[in-house]
């Protein structure tokens, strides 16, 4: 599987926000560091669960990471299958690791997710709720006040 | 990483997360180190076993990776939904995922096995670093646990 094949509008959307950090001069690290380090964030994060905004600022830096590790593979032409496979596995490990102390619902969606990369596989189509994001807006409108009880730390 | 390692790494974390008794580490205890005995199976079923197999991804079952997690990830959801107590549960997946996180790091893996066999490994440290540091991680979280138990 060296190309997935992503939704139209993910393209579209990765195009928008790639393009200015493309003509950034970036530093030419290993992307698989950056992946791995995306998921230390996260581990760092639930230790520190009991404090939403630092849960919040964890999983951002998180989630920052593992977008920077496809643009620097990209800008320095180290985008590889191996890759791949490191982002994917990083990004399921990630979010494994912060939905198995935030459990409900998230765990659930979590256990989806590992099915539609399961089936991404098969079929070569990839397509991922991006969990941690959907987590991350959820968090806000709970620090700001709209408590829903999705985020039980 | 060795068996104490993966203990010490996995109790540290998750001490700062959960109130932790004795019931508690002994299920960290056993949910850290349990999947590592798939690596005896695939050694004695082996036609040829040796030592070398043991650095190797192939002495990890697929247990140990993708479908090890969503395998224990339906049965860790499952659980809670029969009333188990979701504590427990998220102890005993907590400290398997962190396992799996470790032995991606520092040992080679197939992570996406057996649905794709391409084998990572970041070659972070040398064999014999990584033996001083797993020695030096042991002396260091096993000398903090005797602390706390002592006090």
């Amino acid at each position: 599987m060296s190309n997935p094949v992503k939704l139209n509008i993910v393209k579209s959307l990765r195009k928008l926000i790639d393009t200015p950090l493309m003509a950034m001069k970036l530093p030419n690290v290993d992307p698989d560091l950056i992946s791995v380090l995306s998921v230390l964030l996260v581990v760092v994060a639930i230790m520190h669960h009991s404090n939403l905004w630092w849960v919040f600022g964890w999983v951002m830096a998180s989630l920052i990471f593992d977008w920077m590790d496809g643009v620097i593979a990209r800008k320095h032409n180290r985008a590889t299958k191996r890759g791949y496979i490191v982002d994917v596995y990083c990004d399921r490990l990630s979010e494994g690791i912060l939905f198995t102390v935030f459990f409900v619902p998230w765990f659930y969606l979590f256990i989806l997710n590992m099915i539609l990369t399961v089936i991404g596989f098969k079929t070569k189509v990839h397509f991922n709720l991006a969990l941690r994001l959907i987590f991350l807006v959820v968090l806000v409108l709970q620090l700001a006040g709209l408590n829903w009880g999705f985020i039980i730390p | 990483m060795n068996t104490i390692a993966h203990f010490l790494i996995n109790l540290f974390i998750i001490g700062t997360i959960y109130p932790i008794g004795l019931k508690e580490v002994i299920i960290v205890l056993v949910a850290s180190t349990i999947i590592d005995i798939d690596h005896i199976f695939t050694y004695f079923s082996a036609k040829h076993p040796n030592k070398k197999m043991f650095h190797s991804a192939k002495i990890r079952t697929k247990f140990h990776e993708l479908y090890g997690i969503i395998f224990f990830s339906i049965i860790a959801g499952l659980l809670v939904i029969l009333g188990v107590s979701k504590m427990i549960v998220q102890l005993i997946f907590l400290s398997y995922l962190l396992h799996i996180f470790v032995d991606f790091l520092f040992v080679h893996s197939r992570p996406m096995y057996p649905f794709d066999k391409t084998e990572i490994s970041f070659d972070l440290f040398k064999f014999k670093r990584r033996v001083w540091l797993e020695i030096a991680i042991c002396i260091y979280l096993g000398g903090v646990l005797c602390l706390i138990l002592l006090n």
